[in-house]
Parts: C-alpha cells; sequence; structure tokens
C-alpha cells in the first residue's frame, strides 16, 4: 500500500535508480544510493533502539535476492514509535538519516547542534530521544551531556552489508577519522557498485519487506517550535499528513521529473519539508544549498544556474535578501538560470520584493503559500496572478485540495457560547484562521495540555468527528472568498523568517537573577525585537551573555531599555500597551 | 579612518550587541553574522558613508572582520 513516505522513494529506484536524488555542495547520491543509505541505517537503527520487545522472527530469505543477509527480525505495531535526534548541518546525509530513522518504525527529529546548549537541554529533555544520530559532514561533539548513545552516520554503517553499498559484499570501509566523501556508498565510482536489475530489486524487496509493519497514521518526525511558557514544543506530524501534502502540491503546481528543487530552509525547519517529499514525490532532484551563499549572495545564483534549480521554495526570509540587497541586479550567470516556479511563505511578503524577483523571471510562477508547522506546512496558496502595488497585501488565498479552512469568530464568544463561523461575505470581518484536514499533525509531542488548547474539536460539532487546528492567526476575505492574514491574536512574532514566542523571550529574561520583570514586544518598521527589563542598573552585557546560553540568536532582543519600574494596568500586569506606545512616541 | 570605525563599530554593535567586533575574525566563516544582520549592516552602511555595496562586493572576505568591512568601505568611497 502506498500508505507511508519510503513507497516514494522504492517507486524511484525502480524506475531510475542511477538519477540523481540528493545533492550538496559536497555529494550527490542517486535514488539508489539514497535507499541503499536509508535500509543500512534502518537495520542498525532498529537493532539498537527497537522496537525492541517483540519475539525473534525469522525473515523468509530470498535465495539469492539478499547477498548481504539483510533479514533481520523486527516487529512493529505493539511497540510505539520513539523519537531519534538527528543532529544536521548542510549535508544529504541528514536526508539519508530522517528516511533511515523513517524505515526503523521510529520518527526522526532535526536538531540544530548550534542552538545554545541551554535550549538544546531543554528540547533534548522534553523528547527524550531513544538515540541521537550525527548526521553532520564532520561530527563532533554535542555541546550539552546527554545520556543516549550518539551514532555518527559511520557507525550506523560500520561493518554493514547491503547489495547496493559500494564493492557490493563488504559495504563501507570503517574510516576512524570520521565520514569521508569516499567512505559513502556509491559516492566514489557508481560504475562499481552493484546497480544490476536484480540488486535494485533486492534492495526494494528488502526496503518494502522493513517498512512492511509502518501505517500512515504513524509519526514521521517532530519539528520544534517556540513555545510561549519557554518550552519549546514538538510537532509531531504523520506520515499521511505528508504524502496529502506533496499529492496537494503536485495536483496544483505539477512537478515534474525534471523539477530540481533549490533547497534554502534548514531542516529542522518545515519549509525543508517540502522540498524533501515533493522531490521524491515527482521524482524530482534536491539540491541542498550551502548556508553561507544567503549571507553572502554573491556566488547564490551562478549556484543555481550550474545545479539546474527551477524550483524555489523558500522563506519569505530568504527571497528578501536577494530583493533587499539587490542581488539579481547585475548577474550573469555562466549557464542560464530557468526558475519555473518560486513558492514563499513563513511570514507576510513585501510586495516591492516579490515584484523584485517577477522583474527577472517573468516566465515563473510565483506562489504564496500560508500554514503553521502544525498543520504540515501549508494549508492555503495564492498564485500570483496580476502585478501587485507595493502599497497592497498578498492575499494568503484559498485552502489546498482536501483541506478546510475557515475563521472563526475571534474574542467575543463567552465560555459557553459557540464561536460562529465567518462566512466568506462578511469580507472584512476578522477571524481566527482555523484548519481542518489530513494535514493537521498529531499533536504537541509530549504535551497533552498545549495539544488540548490548539488542537481542538470543530465548535458546535461532536467531539468524534474531525479535529481542527486553531492557528492563533486571524484572517479576514475579501473579493470572491479570498483569504487574507491580519494578524496574530497573540504574543507571536516573526522575525526573520522564525516563528518567536514573546513568552519565551520573557520566560528566558526573568530567569535572570538580576531582573526584576522584563516584557518584549516587536518594531515591525525596524525588524528589532525590543526588551525592556526592570532592574537596578543597566546590566546589558550580563544579559546578553545570560541569554546566549537560552536562547537561538535570532531570538535575543535586538534593543535592551532599562526602567526603575515597570509600568502595570489596572489588573497588576504590565501595561504592555503603554509600554508600546512610549517607545513608538521616543519617550523610552 | 578612526572616524569611519568608529561609525562603523556603532552600526555593528546596534545590530549585533551580542558580538565582540573588536575581536571577531570569522563572523561569516563560523557564522556569527546571519543574512538578516547583513541586510541590515549593508543598508546602513550604504547610508551612512554614501557609497553603494554591489552585491558582487557580498563576499566572505569582504565581511568576515570590522578592519575588512573598513577595507571595504574606504575602497568604495575612493571609488
Amino acid at each position: 500500500m502506498k500508505n507511508t513516505v519510503m513507497y516514494m522513494l522504492e517507486e524511484n529506484v525502480l524506475r531510475s535508480p542511477e538519477k540523481k536524488a540528493l545533492a550538496d555542495e559536497f555529494r550527490s547520491l542517486t535514488y539508489r544510493e539514497y535507499l541503499a543509505l536509508a535500509v543500512c541505517t534502518a537495520k542498525k537503527i532498529r537493532d539498537l533502539a527497537g522496537p525492541a520487545a517483540c519475539p525473534q522472527k525469522e525473515q523468509p530469505q530470498a535465495e539469492g535476492k539478499d547477498p548481504g543477509g539483510t533479514a533481520l527480525p523486527f516487529c512493529l505495531g505493539a511497540q510505539a514509535s520513539r523519537p531519534v535526534g538527528v543532529l544536521i548541518d548542510r549535508s544529504v546525509l541528514s536526508i539519508a538519516a530522517f528516511m533511515g530513522i523513517a524505515y526503523s518504525g521510529n520518527f526522526y527529529v532535526p536538531l540544530d547542534p548550534a542552538l545554545p546548549a541551554g535550549r538544546l537541554s531543554i528540547i533534548l529533555e522534553e523528547l527524550s530521544p531513544v538515540m541521537l544520530v550525527d548526521a553532520r559532514e564532520k561530527p563532533g561533539e554535542l555541546p550539552v551531556s546527554c545520556d543516549v548513545p550518539v551514532l555518527t552516520m559511520l557507525d550506523l554503517l560500520k561493518g554493514q552489508t547491503c547489495a547496493d553499498l559500494p564493492g557490493g559484499i563488504e559495504g563501507t570501509k570503517p574510516c576512524p577519522a570520521g565520514l569521508q566523501p569516499q567512505d559513502i556508498p556509491g559516492t566514489e565510482n557508481a560504475e562499481n557498485a552493484p546497480g544490476t536489475e536484480n540488486a535494485v530489486e533486492a534492495l526494494v524487496e528488502t526496503a518494502a519487506a522493513l517498512r512492511s509493519g509502518i501505517i500512515d497514521t504513524d509519526p514521521l518526525y517532530a519539528i520544534f517550535t517556540s513555545g510561549s511558557t519557554g518550552i519549546p514544543k514538538g510537532v509531531l506530524v504523520p506520515h499521511r499528513s505528508v504524502l496529502d501534502l506533496v499529492e496537494a502540491f503536485a495536483e496544483v503546481f505539477g512537478f515534474r521529473e525534471d523539477s530540481v528543487f533549490g533547497n534554502q530552509a534548514p531542516f529542522d525547519f518545515d519549509v525543508s519539508v517540502k522540498d524533501i517529499y515533493n522531490a521524491l514525490h515527482c521524482g524530482g532532484s534536491l539540491e541542498v544549498i550551502p548556508h553561507r551563499m544567503f549571507v553572502m549572495p554573491a556566488l547564490l545564483m551562478e549556484h543555481l544556474a550550474q545545479r539546474g534549480v527551477n524550483t524555489i521554495i523558500w522563506a519569505v526570509s530568504a527571497l528578501r535578501i536577494v530583493s533587499d540587497l539587490r542581488a539579481l541586479d547585475e548577474v550573469k550567470t555562466s549557464v542560464p538560470l530557468r526558475i519555473r516556479h518560486v513558492m514563499f511563505s513563513g511570514e507576510v511578503m513585501p510586495v516591492k520584493s516579490v515584484n523584485y524577483w517577477i522583474r527577472f523571471f517573468p516566465d515563473a510562477v510565483f506562489v504564496n503559500l500560508y500554514g503553521p508547522t502544525e498543520i504540515t506546512c501549508n494549508c492555503t496558496y495564492h498564485i500570483l496572478d496580476r502585478e501587485y502595488r507595493p502599497d497592497e497585501m498578498l492575499p494568503i488565498g484559498k485552502a489546498f485540495p482536501n483541506t478546510r479552512v475557515f475563521l472563526l469568530e475571534h474574542g467575543t464568544a463567552s465560555e459557553n457560547t459557540v464561536p460562529r463561523i465567518i462566512t466568506p461575505a462578511e469580507q472584512g470581518v476578522r477571524g481566527e484562521i482555523c484548519v481542518e484536514g489530513t494535514g493537521v499533525a498529531l499533536g504537541y509531542w509530549n504535551n497533552p495540555a498545549r495539544t488540548q488548547e490548539s488542537f481542538t474539536a470543530k465548535p458546535g460539532a461532536p467531539a468524534s468527528l474531525n479535529r481542527i487546528y486553531r492557528t492563533g492567526d486571524l484572517g479576514y476575505y475579501k473579493d470572491d472568498g479570498v483569504l487574507f492574514f491580519a494578524a496574530r491574536a497573540d504574543n507571536q512574532i516573526k522575525h526573520m523568517g522564525h516563528r518567536i514566542e514573546l513568552g519565551e523571550i520573557e520566560a528566558a529574561l526573568s530567569a535572570i537573577s538580576f531582573i526584576d520583570v522584563a516584557c518584549c514586544f516587536y518594531d515591525e518598521k525596524k525588524e528589532k525585537i525590543i526588551c525592556v527589563y526592570q532592574a537596578k542598573e543597566d546590566r546589558k552585557r550580563a544579559i546578553i551573555a545570560a541569554l546566549s546560553d537560552r536562547l537561538p540568536k535570532y531570538m535575543r532582543p535586538n534593543k535592551y531599555l532599562r526602567m526603575d519600574l515597570l509600568p502595570l494596568n489596572a489588573h497588576a500586569k504590565i501595561d504592555r500597551r503603554l509600554l508600546r506606545s512610549m517607545y513608538d512616541e521616543g519617550r523610552l | 579612518m578612526e572616524e569611519n570605525r568608529q561609525d562603523l563599530m556603532e552600526i555593528l554593535e546596534e545590530t549585533r550587541p551580542d558580538i565582540d567586533f573588536e575581536n571577531a575574525k570569522a563572523l561569516i566563516d563560523d557564522q556569527m553574522l546571519d543574512s538578516f544582520d547583513i541586510i541590515s549592516i549593508v543598508s546602513e552602511i550604504n547610508d551612512t558613508f554614501d557609497i553603494s555595496i554591489n552585491v558582487n562586493d557580498l563576499l566572505p572576505e569582504n565581511f568576515n572582520s570590522v578592519d575588512a568591512i573598513l577595507a571595504l568601505i574606504t575602497k568604495l568611497q575612493e571609488e
């Protein structure tokens, strides 16, 4: 049955085993190598991490088809899928690790090793993974102590035998110095590998057997996102949500086998989910673009051209880097750059930025995508069908196929009344954007309270019907039921493409001993996080030092303002509104 | 030159108060500055020094240290 993301990989291997599937700056993997890596790592992970408590069951040995003796006892189902953390970088090995974990029947959790130690500790504590896979090109020390095994890709592959690893029988060579390109299956000389039809079929058979007990409601990944109480939340997404996403994208945008996706988003960011699985669904290729090209974009366009990238699904912030720095102005690539799709999401896209892009790629399809991680990437889209003026807002558009998006009356209903659904005819009336459908995630990992708050029954409907996700975003309808984003209903902000709960920053600030109390708000115009704190003396340097252990740099305030006493409102809470207006009037 | 340095330090410290710019030598290579920092730094440098940093100047070697950025500013001012 085509019920897990892995079936897509197997179909590609059968159809075009030698086609380039994944590439980064240094390596490239064919579909066959991609699957071989995933299968080998999956078997080792299953050995080490389970699902463990199952009777030893003999796998039928397919004579001659399985020269590596890959049949391992396993069973799935009774044992719940468990989290495996993955230390990521910008290498294709991260993606191979994800797929390996999926095949093992567990779910992957991408973790950025550059996170501050304090935050990484909190996440690991929340997660309690069964193991960590260090999938980095250069595996290294973890910045925090952790009591679960940490295995590199080399550890997982060492001593493995798999028909499609290079050299066929021996698998990878042990390499104590760390993972070298020549130690990765198939990358050194593909003609050496036994990519014969029989071997490919055997590989796919092994793979299909591995995933046979996994069902589509099993989680595929968890991605951590900012939490207002100071503890990040892990959004848990099942296979079927991702399959639903790529099927909807395929229907609306028609990706093809010659689609080459230029991956910008880090793998702990759900924008990258679209690259990984859309590429797999259409049988295209994925190019992982080095991070530094987005910091210093002089070489970005040449890189895209050389790698044949024609499909861009990026964070708004990444497109803005190019437009703000006018990085297309004087670009002459050595080969023509042919971009077919430019899609963006994550925050409101300024019209002047998208117009800049359109000027250089007039034939490309530009799409504004909308949706939080909790509904699996995106729930609405709007294909730009005309030129927008710089003072206009881009619509977030309409729902993807097999997804229902509606607005719930916000703020007026008391606890006992059912909030009203706003109809598209009520143009301009704001309501909370709610999402219903297969894309709705399983919930927050290990956090039933937060899950119940946001993943709720549909108001007015029996609880046994579909759950919906309440985004906390406010939207409204305009002409013909097209949706627009208006604002947040709470203190969540989007800053540099990151979703941030101001409450999480405030929680980190109030943990600092010499701060009595602190309040943060966002200066949208200057794109700066402002921190106002109450303390006896100015301790900006010390605050910065303390925060750097708790918060990633994009969450740290850009401006620190000290007050002797923060103003309180009638409810004896910090008067945010007053502070904000004082700031806006330059009185802080 | 000294004046340039002071103005530049102000821009840098305002953008990223958590970085010790005086001693940093690999602002780009060590991923200390991210893309949004670069956008805001470049736009403020352009305004303050009345120059226009071109996309082809956006290379790590021009932004790895305060001295490198100063050299770029001086070069563009002389052009």
